[in-house]
């Protein structure tokens, strides 16, 4: 435990208050962090950023307990809806935006389109989306018009170096230690904490996931967001007395991208590996009606193209083709993301499909403990990792799990569980045969997981990483 | 008194870039001598400033006779001996009856050669051809940086350098810039040489300039690029930089003065886009300066950059950053018909970036490198690229 410190904790909750989904990811571990900080009474300040970035707001404990018991009781009830519907009203949307967008651009040209796209949205992505635009074209007449609609006249390009110089925080000084470890690219402002920094020279302490967006740019849903992930790992690097690093591989990937980017500054690198629980357990037993038979297999992720779901989609059908007694079917739990067209084309094409894998986007935390506690084994064929939870809440329950050969899944599952390049489908469906239809095999994994599987609370996790915030390294 | 006429493809009225510069200071020199001086130009519109003794001509028109991409010049050389075009420079020079006919760059040669072929002028008049390179080569590379190949561009290539021959074998003097532009002249027939090299003027940072830049930089400490809107300047700019501009923290800039700043972004290599919300947050483009502040931008520069890769010639940019004791980061292009750059403290000449980049860094934020005093002595070197000096010899082409 931490004794009395004369280091006061600063926590940025900006993501947070923001989040209004099942915490998981890096959520999930910014809220364990957090209620482990209530919880042990530490003497904390929290902050957030205004919608503009350009403020920072001290905020209530009350509001932050509030909001940690919401997450943690978090309850979709709202979500229930077939992938076919899903799809449906997604593809239409997006046609009927297109269909306007032409439109608005025939008729008013780029500026009409601009201004009209930025009045939808909120003025966080106004800015996003103008700051890019500015840089690109150059565009001073079209944003002189779009300022002057939307009150965004003298704040919007102010540089975080004059911002700073006119702020004044009252919770920060040299003795402050700020720790933000949550969606920052979306909802803080590194800039403004660098100059902030300068000026008040507290000490700051962030997080390292994963290196994706930068590494494999295919991977993530735009281009520009890659662009931007680099800005916030830029600032991270520069901002950071200490960052935590998930594993051993984001690590790595952190320490090559200094190197590859001739970054001098280095900041201090530890890998603290997540921790991980077992979901609740509930006494409801009203679980929605599902479509799968009791012998199935789970993959729990979300549904995106890093993610390769189409491997499994593909195996399955080879599954099939050799006409297989008994095959299990595949349970494909996840929130919906991007690039998944090609997923689904193959899905709705393929009707014998249809009939054995079963895409579910509405499972609450008691539901799916029921689902791994149920499935026959587990399967992670992702691309790129900077952990892989899935695995290692597979392993809580006592599933093997499959995993792709990426460095970070092996490290996740300890070196426990069988692997396969993720592009390598005659390999996957070997080994999914395998435990599908050979009890030993299976068991094998199993008592692999009960003798040598290191389980790892959040506890663990918190108790570590609040070490490493005050440790002088 | 001796009557000159300088004939160039751009007006020295206001002038703004290297060329520019460099014909209005032979004309200054040459006016101290006692010439009298005119300075005749076929020009594109892109310039700001013009006098009666410039005739205009679009780019539209200059596309129309050469289509291909960086060729205006050799257009303008074309066009040069057409229509109104002729009439204009026709008349101007022969109702001025010079006795020294200076070609600044080999463009307008085709005007002078069929007047000279007419025989209208004085039986003594000198024809100097005044060189900032050696076009051909320049021009390939240029081409072959932007991958343009094939028979349309080397026949053009093959024309520049038929124009270059046909010149120097008229000329009485070649004038040039650098020892390695002199040897190639003198491979291509060259009677008498001088190595005049580019130089720069004594410049003096005001006060109020100074606190202006103070002020805007907010304790930000900035490497400094200043170039025209010259494609290579920005080609140059990348290559040794690099893709991402992460190595340069954020209490550092690099701010970029002048044309370039223009292009820059235009020329940023598809590798680097990735990266290019840091790069475009490292990067402050100023666009064009008055010559006051950009003397103040020097005075309080970190670090020089002259990231030139390709050209011939030498550089006026290299001259100013050596006059202003400031660390200087360089190419050996760049530093080319500078030999002194190797006697100075604080001047870096590499062509690996990886050397370019950590030497940048290390002036900037004072990172594993000794910044050195620069003493008395030293500073009389440096006094050496002032144009008093740099144009002495042209004192021969009047004997």
């Amino acid at each position: 435990m931490i004794s009395e410190n004369s280091k006061k904790l600063v926590v940025d909750v900006s993501t947070l208050l923001k989040w209004n989904s099942p915490p998981v990811g890096i959520i999930r571990t910014q809220l364990e962090f957090i209620d482990y900080l209530l919880k042990n009474n530490r003497n904390s300040i929290y902050f957030k950023f205004n919608d503009d970035r350009n403020q920072i707001i001290e905020v209530e404990k009350k509001e932050i307990e509030r909001k940690v018991n919401e997450l943690f009781s978090f309850i979709n009830k709202t979500f229930q809806k077939t992938t076919q519907e899903i799809i449906k009203k997604k593809d239409a949307a997006y046609i009927a935006y297109v269909k306007k967008a032409k439109f608005i651009l025939n008729t008013e040209g780029i500026n009409g389109l601009l201004i009209r796209s930025c009045k939808k949205i909120c003025p966080v992505k106004i800015k996003n989306i103008l700051k890019s635009v500015y840089i690109r074209f150059n565009l001073n007449k079209t944003i002189g018009n779009i300022y002057k609609n939307e009150k965004y006249e003298n704040k919007m390009f102010q540089p975080e170096i004059v911002i700073a110089s006119q702020l004044h925080i009252s919770f920060l000084d040299v003795n402050s230690i700020i720790v933000s470890i949550g969606l920052d690219w979306d909802y803080s402002n590194y800039s403004l904490l660098y100059w902030l920094k300068k000026k008040y020279q507290f000490k700051f302490v962030g997080a390292f996931y994963d290196a994706i967006p930068i590494v494999n740019p295919e991977f993530v849903q735009s281009f520009y967001f890659a662009q931007r992930f680099f800005y916030h790992l830029y600032y991270l690097i520069h901002l950071s007395d200490k960052i935590f690093c998930i594993s051993d591989f984001s690590r790595n990937q952190l320490v090559d991208i200094c190197v590859k980017h001739n970054i001098k500054k280095f900041p201090i690198l530890k890998t603290i590996r997540l921790g991980v629980g077992a979901f609740k357990n509930s006494s409801r037993k009203n679980f929605p009606l599902r479509e799968h038979k009791q012998n199935y297999v789970l993959y729990v992720s979300t549904i995106e193209s890093r993610k390769n779901h189409i491997l499994l989609l593909k195996v399955w059908q080879k599954l099939q083709h050799e006409k297989f007694c008994d095959i299990p079917d595949l349970v494909i739990v996840g929130m919906i993301g991007w690039g998944v067209d090609e997923l689904f084309k193959l899905y709705n094409e393929d009707k014998n499909l249809q009939k054995v894998i079963h895409f579910y986007y509405d499972v609450e935390d008691d539901e799916l403990a029921e689902f791994y506690k149920n499935a026959k084994f587990t399967v992670f064929p992702s691309y790129m990792e900077g952990w892989g939870l899935g695995a290692v809440e597979s392993m809580l329950y006592g599933k093997p799990c499959i995993i792709s050969n990426c460095h970070a899944l092996i490290e996740a599952t300890q070196g426990l569980m069988p692997s396969a390049p993720p592009e390598d489908i005659e390999t996957w469906y070997t080994l999914i045969k395998d435990f599908s239809f050979n009890e030993k095999s299976l068991n094998l994994y199993k008592k692999k997981i009960k003798e040598k599987f290191t389980i790892r609370t959040w506890n663990d996790f918190n108790e570590e990483f609040e070490k490493f915030i005050y440790n002088e390294e | 008194m001796r009557k000159i006429i300088q004939l160039s493809t751009y007006p020295i009225k206001n002038p703004l870039h290297g060329g520019q510069i460099r014909v209005s200071q032979i004309r200054k020199f040459f006016e101290q001598k006692n010439c009298i001086v005119k300075s005749l130009s076929l020009s594109e519109m892109s310039h700001k400033e013009y006098s009666d003794n410039d005739i205009l001509v679009s780019e539209d028109e200059l596309k129309k006779i050469v289509s291909i991409p960086f060729c205006n010049d050799y257009a303008t050389a074309l066009i040069s001996v057409k229509g109104k075009y002729f009439e204009f420079l026709k008349q101007s020079i022969l109702s001025f009856e010079p006795d020294i006919l200076m070609l600044e760059q080999v463009w307008l040669w085709p005007v002078v050669k069929y007047l000279l072929k007419k025989n209208i002028f004085k039986n003594n008049i000198k024809i100097i051809y005044s060189s900032q390179n050696v076009e051909y080569k320049t021009k390939k590379q240029l081409m072959d940086k932007h991958f343009l190949c094939g028979k349309k561009v080397e026949d053009i290539i093959y024309n520049i350098k038929r124009l270059e021959m046909e010149l120097i074998e008229v000329s009485d003097f070649v004038i040039c810039c650098t020892s390695t532009d002199a040897d190639e002249f003198i491979k291509m027939g060259a009677k008498s040489i001088l190595i005049c090299n580019n130089g720069v003027d004594r410049k003096f940072a005001h006060k109020d300039d100074l606190d202006f830049v103070e002020n805007i930089l907010m304790g930000r400490k900035y490497a400094f690029f200043v170039g025209s809107a010259y494609p290579p300047n920005a080609i140059g700019f990348w290559e040794m930089m690099g893709k991402s501009f992460a190595f340069i923290p954020p209490d550092c800039i690099v701010l970029v003065v002048g044309g370039v700043s223009q292009i820059l972004e235009s020329y940023m290599p598809v590798k680097a886009k990735l990266y290019s919300n840091v790069s475009l947050d490292r990067i402050k483009n100023l666009g064009i300066v008055s010559n006051e502040l950009l003397a103040a931008f020097i005075e309080k520069a970190q670090v020089i950059l002259l990231p030139i890769t390709i050209g011939g010639g030498s550089n006026l940019k290299t001259a100013e950053a050596i006059a202003s004791c400031k660390p200087v980061v360089a190419t050996t292009i760049a530093s080319r018909g500078f030999d002194i750059v190797n006697q100075l403290s604080n001047f870096v000449v590499t062509d690996n970036k990886e050397e370019f980049i950590k030497s940048v860094y290390g002036f900037l934020d004072n990172y594993n490198i000794n910044i050195k005093q620069i003493n008395v002595e030293e500073k009389k070197i440096r006094e050496t690229v002032y144009w008093e000096n740099t144009l002495n010899d042209l004192e021969r082409t009047l004997k």
